[in-house]
């Protein structure tokens, strides 16, 4: 081929070649920017989902980025810069975060937020304290709030120890039951939520009376089932992270025509199980929640919360698991960074991580944050309670507020 | 108690036993595994609870439209994925890599359409999810004809296997170059393969939707034991893996209420490598030692 003629016309394989690589260039290109700034930003990574198996569903808690970064922008910025998010994508695999936090840290950012999920945040969390980068992960593993282990991370959420203790308090002082089952399923969420609920019930002196775990691929729940009703159990405890454990469950507990009182994680607030779960196992089951997000005959949701309801659910991403939008937590995480930043008129890591560690009742979307330097949990116990289910077929849920029970 | 771990066992064994045999239909011409093919089952299972729950089809179209939209999906597969690598070495394992690729793919994929929320799907009227307590025994209608079906799919899949062209599959099967100078041609053969695999690959998930739901876990959730029942069973026996289908689903149902939590697919493990220690070609396996 005479090199005229390969200038004129490239053939077919070089076309396709040059076309791939471009293609697998832009893919692997790494973090990018959204919500991009002209001018100096501030740079903000986060590690996020974008594709895999957990894209979608873990979207919605991303949504509180888009609402904060917009509201901080407006005002200003933080210091006068605009916040830029650069966001990076996991794949939805725990594997990847280490190389998905040096990734983000690399392309320039100050600060880390994401990924969603305890055993994703695990991994990265691991990465960004040796990095000593300020960082808000999406976990509820109590593992997370530990301040000496991982002193440069911050759980802006509640975590299982919290729920354990809502759940334990419900069962004692509402329902005034006993007799205790715990099914949960064989995970990082289900051993952690099961020992929550099992230490905050010897706190009233009552030890469950089975405890259960099934594989995370069981395909029918009835025989645990059957083995916590032969104990006596009068209420079940579920520990599940996906929506599928509670479905087989309420199938089971309907063909079984079993109905004790069901209680467990904000995973059984999914509009499918409201939809499609039989009403008389939906009738006595309750979720944990946020108290900022409840109500109850008496008391509205505040009308901070309200707005900012009414705003998550114009986003698309949030259609279904608008509960889950709302109580993300890192609405709470960017505007307290912005308050402590410009505060300290700096930014500076190891005062940003001082501010963060001295602050006290900071009236946060999700309730009354406080931070010390051992614990990096923002909520406390009492600041969860439990809602029912049925309550978020009630207009005056907004899809996103719970009826206290 | 223990009766419901026999309604348990052999409705969840019914799924394994599908899945090793969409393993199997695959297996026996291209001695390729295909390990998309949870994603091929998930797919079936997604794609019909759309048409029946968001656009209404009945029953039935859903099913037919499902099985058309997989079985083309796995001849692509077949296309794009295996018959390349098989063009160049009929015995080369690069087949590992390219549908692992394809399984991949549409993982990432699905994980940007749909969320990990299951959609419910009910069962096929007149069979109903609802439990009728049959003579002590708490068990579905569907969960009655799930069993029946998947005894027939098997009995018509070996008949299947005794027509014109079920010889010339398992004559491929027996030795691909042998064939061709026979006048087969393995390409056809592997297409058709891949068709019917993917279709009954979406057939067991539409089957697994009342049960299971419909979710994007599905493939993962089936495709491990399914491969275990297509192992236990001897790679290529049908019937092989009708038994060891409800062999693991039985045992799994057992070790639930007998064994310490947390050991259940410890238990399914063992299983598979203890049967492979006694019988290293599986229970039903047709393979034998040639003296060359």
């Amino acid at each position: 081929m005479s090199p005229q003629r390969s200038l004129a016309s490239p053939n077919r394989r070089t076309v396709l070649s040059s076309g791939m690589a471009l293609a697998g260039g832009s893919l692997l290109a790494g973090a990018h920017s959204v919500f991009a700034q002209t001018g100096d930003t501030l740079k903000i990574g986060s590690a996020r989902a974008l594709t895999g198996l957990v894209a979608s569903s873990f979207a919605p808690l991303y949504v509180s980025v888009k609402i904060a970064v917009e509201e901080i922008n407006a005002a200003g910025g933080i210091l006068g810069r605009k916040l830029e998010i650069v966001e990076a994508d996991d794949e939805s695999s725990p594997a990847k975060e280490p190389a998905v936090v040096r990734r983000l840290l690399d392309s320039g950012a100050q600060a880390l937020l994401g990924p969603v999920g305890s055993s994703h945040t695990m991994a990265a969390v691991t990465t960004s304290t040796a990095a000593k980068v300020i960082h808000a992960g999406g976990g509820w593993a109590e593992e997370l709030a530990d301040g000496v282990k991982f002193p440069y991370h911050y759980q802006f959420t509640y975590n299982t120890g919290h729920q354990g203790e809502a759940i334990a308090r419900h069962i004692v002082e509402k329902l005034k039951l006993k007799k205790v089952g715990i099914l949960q399923e064989n995970s990082g969420l289900g051993e952690s939520g099961g020992a929550a609920t099992t230490r905050s019930l010897k706190k009233f002196g009552l030890e469950p009376v089975a405890v259960e775990v099934y594989p995370a691929n069981a395909t029918d729940l009835k025989v645990y089932l059957n083995k916590i009703r032969a104990a006596g159990a009068d209420a079940l405890v579920l520990w599940n992270s996906p929506v599928q454990g509670m479905l087989l469950t309420a199938a089971g507990l309907q063909s079984m025509k079993w109905y004790p009182a069901l209680l467990g994680g904000n995973s059984l607030f999914s509009n499918t199980v409201l939809e499609t779960t039989d009403p008389e196992v939906l009738k006595n089951a309750y979720g944990t929640l946020i108290k900022t997000m409840t109500y109850s005959d008496s008391e509205a949701p505040g009308a901070r919360q309200v707005a900012y309801a009414k705003r998550v659910v114009t986003f698309p991403e949030s259609k279904f698991w608008e509960i889950n939008a709302a109580i993300s937590p890192f609405y709470d995480y960017l505007h307290l960074l912005k308050q402590v930043v410009e505060s300290e008129k700096r930014f500076d890591t190891e005062r940003i991580k001082k501010a963060f560690d001295a602050t006290k009742n900071y009236p946060g979307m999700i309730g009354s944050i406080s931070f010390t330097a051992e614990n990096h949990c923002a909520l406390t116990g009492d600041q969860m309670v439990m809602a029912t289910l049925l309550s978020g077929k009630d207009p005056k849920s907004m899809h996103v507020f719970r009826q206290r029970a | 108690m223990w009766l419901d771990v026999i309604v348990s066992g052999l409705t969840a064994g019914s799924l394994y036993c599908l899945v090793a045999v969409g393993f199997n239909i695959l297996y026996r011409p291209t001695k390729v595994f295909n390990f998309a093919q949870g994603d091929l089952v998930m797919l079936g299972a997604m794609a019909s609870a759309l048409l029946m729950t968001q656009l209404h089809w009945p029953w039935l179209a859903a099913l037919a439209a499902a099985l058309l939209a997989v079985a083309l999906l796995a001849v692509l597969e077949e296309r794009i994925a295996v018959a390349p690598v098989l063009a160049r070495s009929s015995d080369g394992t690069a087949w590992i890599i390219t549908t692992l690729a394809v399984a991949m793919i549409i993982a990432n994929l699905v994980g940007k359409v749909w969320g990990a929320d299951p959609i419910v799907v009910p069962a096929p009227a007149p069979l109903s999810t609802d439990v009728l307590p049959i003579a002590g025994i708490s068990v579905s209608s569907y969960q009655i004809a799930l069993v029946v079906v998947t005894v027939l799919i098997v009995v018509g899949i070996e008949r299947l296997y005794r027509s014109l062209w079920g010889k010339a599959a398992l004559a491929v099967a027996e030795d691909r170059d042998a064939a061709l100078l026979r006048g087969i041609d393995p390409r056809s053969i592997s297409r058709w393969s891949f068709a019917l695999g993917g279709a009954l690959a979406a057939l067991t998930g539409v089957l697994a939707t009342p049960v299971l739901n419909a979710a994007t876990t599905l493939g993962g959730l089936l495709l491990l034991k399914g491969f275990a029942a297509a192992a236990i069973g001897g790679l290529g026996s049908n019937r092989g893996a009708l038994i060891a289908g409800y062999l693991i689903g039985l045992t799994e149902a057992a070790s639930a209420l007998l064994l310490s939590p947390g050991y259940h697919n410890t238990v399914m493990l063992v299983l598979v490598l203890g049967v492979l220690m006694v019988r290293p070609g599986g229970l039903f396996s047709s393979l034998e030692a040639r003296s060359v």
